[in-house]
């Protein structure tokens, strides 16, 4: 029985006049890109476990040597390489220095050190990496080219060189760093603002008069930022293993300024007999490349346009 | 009555998105005869891409969900039939082609192989037959040198070739439905009209069903027997494509016919204003009514059936209810003489 | 004061594909268009339309003949002057989901125009302005806060227009603009653009491959094949009476949306494809298809000429009333 049979009241067939404004609403709530992202990222359980980790790492940092009495030189030759008790939760080095305060001073290091020495590389990167995809032609090959030669040679050793001309410490890691670290990250904004040039948005900015400053800065690069965020977020534990590998090698961080890559460092003499001297910080500084590495791959996901729902 | 190859039967499909849930296809209704071609018309977003897809289980669940209905095919309930059902059919009775040719075709693959192996999968037939079966469809098909093109990789056919290669490799197992979603969209007008004269050949032929999903009304016109048109996730009338054209009964399907340039002197179209509702909130009562020219208080409130007012003619609008006031839709005027049309149907 | 808005003189266009091919996209191409006329281009995709209307804006460098903007080379101006031409020469282009920057908001990408020609002295000014050309094209003030991705197809089509009309341009190339679209929205937009024309006394280039609406929108119409034009007439003209081989085959192809006579007329297909346009040989282009084609047609290449009743062919045996 269709309702088309059924008798209805009269004024059931009245005309109604139908406003086309009405018809243009948009009735989803709105949502910018990076809200949209955002909402993704949070759904995602093992991104979040991974920032949770950092946001802890970062915390106790911070926070952990500031409760403590002990600093990080304070030596006590009475009590070398004490086991964790609860005085020292991570017990003491063979200068009697505690090793909880080290590590957490240590991470203040590494961890200033593997992010600003990512996101200068990355930012450096963005410029010459817009500038060459939207100039082209001859810049760009003369750009390309110098980078492909200059990547030949491991990353490595041109941070040992200009450490030893620059000398070592913080702040001359993050100057190496950035030095050598622009080129992957000019790479693919290159390669992104290639593909975006050609966009009608682009074109239309074109059309409408822009000089190539505007183009660049208020339409190309914004538009790359997805990928420079995950670059950047993955050149983070890059940045700690490098500075690790350079203080255990003697070469980074000098004492007495600790990090985890330095610790690990005098941690090896003792590994036979005192273990732990060495796998916390290693433990620490895998932990936390980890970390970083799962929430840019949470990051990178949230951020694809493509898998927008 | 003709047997009917397929029917859908009240089909509610919808998303779960973060913003709540798109009603995508929101009770349809339909069926297709031996033999016949139907098309399926409408705008984006009125389904009726997800509705036939729906036939060929392709739509991920999660994130779609079958709310309810029936589809039948053969007089069979497939509703419920699991993905490992569906590839039986897949391929063997049921086809189907798409606007863009190289998402079913595999770009690391030569042809011929994509092709063959396609055949092998349903036929119990040596690799040598099914290689020469193969060659006799890329010929059918129009491909020039079919030995030669056997072995070429995709991308080395043109749009219209790559089109040909899809439809070669949708029809090699002979299946009794082939459904084809905007498969000229995407190419130019002299290829179309190429590739459509190769579909209808290859249906008279084989003795194929087509449904053919289209927004374009010239290619409705020259190829359909009988039309759809859907509108925001439901059907809104069904008739032989000449009453459909000329006598069009539902106001969306006249409006669309309307707003169509017909080398009239005006300069202004008559174009339905407004856009379609959004499916994440459709609308109460008649899914057109906020554009109808015709709207009116019941419109607003509740959905009108889908009922058949005339012989295969059924239309979803409250202007059918014998209390409602009488209008005369506008549809297209034939070039061909009235006469004519007189003595035919 | 110029005879003709915009001038087009032999453009040529070409891309260097790599060692000795050349993409010839346009072709010596040749037309005028008058002010608040309508100048239809169709023809299948790879017959250099799209190139020419870039081309004629500067989007594109020209690489011989002409541009004349208003009597001026639109190619050879610099710096300032041709910064006002920006402003006088609009595009509107066909991608409604390419065309606008998914970072910004509807007002930000109609008011980009204005801060470029600095057309608003104040803030308030340019609020006013931009809400004013949302209503102009059918959308609302509370539209502006918007991004791109939560309007439909129609509506940002609608913004990319007021985009264009927010520098008070006179001409504008409307490149596919409504190819993407559906059939109710096509009708609306179509609606607009020539409500538009008449109210801000436009001129256009329309740029289409869709037989039905080049022929409702247009005056005059260009039918172009792979690089060159080769008919061109007043609409009406050449849609009753196609003369080129190219043409007629290309109304015959279109389906129309009219079942009978669909069914009733014979089906004629052009045979073959759409030959390469990297290096064609000095012959009629249209020659391996032409069901007409006699041997001269593969020695020479025929020029547009005048039949009578300024209705252009560039084929030898419609010049000689052989078709």
């Amino acid at each position: 029985m269709s309702n088309m049979q059924i008798e209805l009241p009269k004024d059931a067939f009245s005309r109604v006049n139908t406003s086309s404004k009405e018809s243009e609403l948009i009735t989803r709530p709105g949502i910018t890109f990076w809200a949209d992202a955002r909402r993704r990222l949070m759904k995602n359980k093992v991104a979040m476990l991974g920032l949770a980790i950092i946001i802890i790492i970062t915390m106790l940092a911070i926070f952990a040597p500031v409760f403590s009495e002990y600093t990080y030189t304070k030596q006590d030759l009475a009590n070398t390489n004490a086991p964790p008790s609860r005085e020292h939760p991570f017990g003491t080095d063979s200068h009697g220095r505690d090793l909880w305060v080290r590590v957490w001073v240590g991470a203040r290091v590494s961890l200033a050190v593997g992010i600003f020495g990512s996101i200068i590389p990355g930012l450096i990167g963005i410029v010459i990496g817009g500038i060459s995809g939207y100039f082209g032609g001859k810049v760009d090959m003369i750009i390309m080219r110098f980078i492909d030669i200059v990547m030949c040679v491991p990353n490595m050793i041109y941070i040992i060189l200009i450490t030893i001309y620059i000398g070592t410490g913080p702040a001359a890691l993050v100057v190496a760093f950035a030095l050598t670290g622009w080129m992957g990250t000019a790479r693919s904004v290159r390669g992104m603002i290639l593909q975006l040039k050609e966009q009608e948005f682009v074109l239309a900015s074109r059309t409408l008069g822009a000089s190539p400053a505007n183009l660049i800065f208020q339409h190309l690069i914004p538009n790359t930022l997805g990928i420079v965020v995950v670059s950047m977020t993955m050149g983070v534990p890059s940045a700690i293993f490098q500075e690790a590998f350079l203080s255990f090698i003697g070469l980074g961080i000098q004492p007495p300024v600790p990090s985890w890559g330095q610790l690990a460092n005098l941690g090896i003499s003792v590994f036979r007999i005192y273990p732990s001297q060495l796998l916390i910080p290693a433990a620490l500084i895998s932990i936390t490349m980890l970390s970083f590495n799962l929430f840019g791959d949470g990051l990178r996901d949230a951020l694809d346009p493509k898998l927008r729902m | 009555m003709r047997e009917r190859i397929l029917e859908i039967k009240d089909l509610f499909f919808s998303f779960d998105t973060y913003a709540g849930e798109v009603h995508a296809v929101r009770g349809v209704s339909l069926y297709v005869n031996k033999g016949e071609t139907l098309a399926i018309v409408g705008e984006s977003g009125c389904g009726k891409s997800v509705t036939i897809q729906n036939v060929m289980k392709l739509i991920p669940t999660p994130p779609g969900r079958l709310k309810g209905g029936k589809i039948y095919y053969c007089g069979e309930d497939i509703t419920n039939y699991t993905q490992k059902q569906m590839q039986k059919l897949r391929g063997k009775e049921m086809s189907m082609i798409f606007q863009d040719p190289m998402t079913s075709l595999n770009p690391t693959m030569r042809i011929g192989r994509q092709i063959a192996e396609g055949i092998l999968k349903h036929e119990k037939i040596s690799r040598a037959e099914a290689k020469d079966r193969t060659i006799q469809m890329l010929g059918k098909v129009g491909i020039s040198n079919p030995e030669k093109s056997y072995k070429r990789y995709p991308h080395q056919f043109s749009g219209g070739m790559r089109q040909r290669v899809m439809i070669a490799m949708a029809l090699v197992c002979n299946p009794k439905i082939l459904f084809a979603d905007e498969p000229t969209t995407a190419l130019d007008v002299t290829t179309q009209a190429q590739i459509l004269e190769l579909i209808n050949q290859l249906k008279e032929e084989l003795g194929t069903s087509v449904v053919i999903i289209t927004h374009d009304l010239g290619v409705v016109a020259r190829t359909a027997e009988r039309i759809a048109v859907m509108y925001a996730g439901k059907v809104v009338e069904t008739g032989i494509a000449r009453d459909i054209f000329y006598n069009p009964k539902h106001p969306y399907t006249s409006g669309l016919l309307e707003s169509m340039p017909s080398g009239g002197s005006s300069k202004t179209l008559t174009s339905i204003p407004g856009i379609p509702p959004d499916l994440f909130a459709p609308p109460k009562g008649c899914s057109f009514a906020p554009r109808c020219k015709y709207c009116m208080k019941i419109c607003q409130e509740i959905m009108p059936d889908l009922i058949e007012v005339e012989n295969q003619h059924s239309v979803s609008c409250w202007l059918m209810h014998p209390q409602a006031p009488k209008h005369e839709l506008p549809g297209r005027k034939s070039r061909v003489n009235a006469q004519n049309i007189r003595e035919g149907v | 004061m110029a005879d003709h808005l915009l001038e087009v003189k032999g453009l040529k266009k070409y891309f260097r594909l790599g060692k000795n091919q050349v993409l010839h996209a346009v072709d010596d191409v040749s037309f005028y268009i008058d002010e608040g006329k309508t100048f239809g281009l169709v023809g299948e995709s790879g017959c250099g339309k799209t190139t020419v209307g870039r081309t004629i804006i500067r989007l594109y460098d020209a690489d011989d003949g002409q541009v004349l903007f208003d009597s001026m080379d639109v190619h050879k101006l610099k710096g300032k002057e041709y910064k006002q031409l920006t402003s006088k020469m609009q595009m509107i282009f066909q991608d409604p989901y390419a065309s606008l920057d998914p970072r910004k908001t509807v007002g930000a990408i109609i008011g980009e125009g204005l801060k470029i020609h600095k057309l608003c002295k104040t803030k308030q000014e340019y609020t006013e302005r931009i809400y004013e050309l949302l209503e102009i094209v059918g959308l609302s003030r509370e539209h502006a806060s918007r991004f791109p991705h939560e309007f439909s197809g129609g509506q940002r089509q609608r913004v990319g227009i007021a985009r264009a009309l927010a520098v008070n341009p006179k001409f504008i190339v409307c490149d596919e603009a409504i190819s993407a679209l559906d059939v109710s929205i096509q009708a609306q937009i179509i609606n607009l653009l020539v409500e538009l024309q008449e109210k801000f006394k436009l001129t256009y280039l329309f740029i289409a491959h869709d037989l039905n609406v080049v022929r409702h929108i247009s005056d005059d119409t260009a039918v172009m094949y792979l690089g060159k034009i080769i008919e061109k007439a007043e609409t009406g003209e050449l849609f009753d009476n196609p003369v080129h081989p190219y043409t007629t085959g290309l109304l015959a192809a279109a389906p129309e949306a009219d079942p009978d006579y669909e069914k009733s007329r014979p089906h004629m297909l052009m045979s073959g494809e759409v030959p390469s346009p990297i290096n064609p040989a000095p012959v009629c282009r249209f020659a391996s298809r032409c069901p007409y084609a006699r041997p001269r047609c593969m020695e020479a290449e025929p020029e547009l000429k005048n039949i009578g009743n300024n209705h252009y062919v560039a084929c030898f045996q419609a010049q000689e009333g052989w078709i």
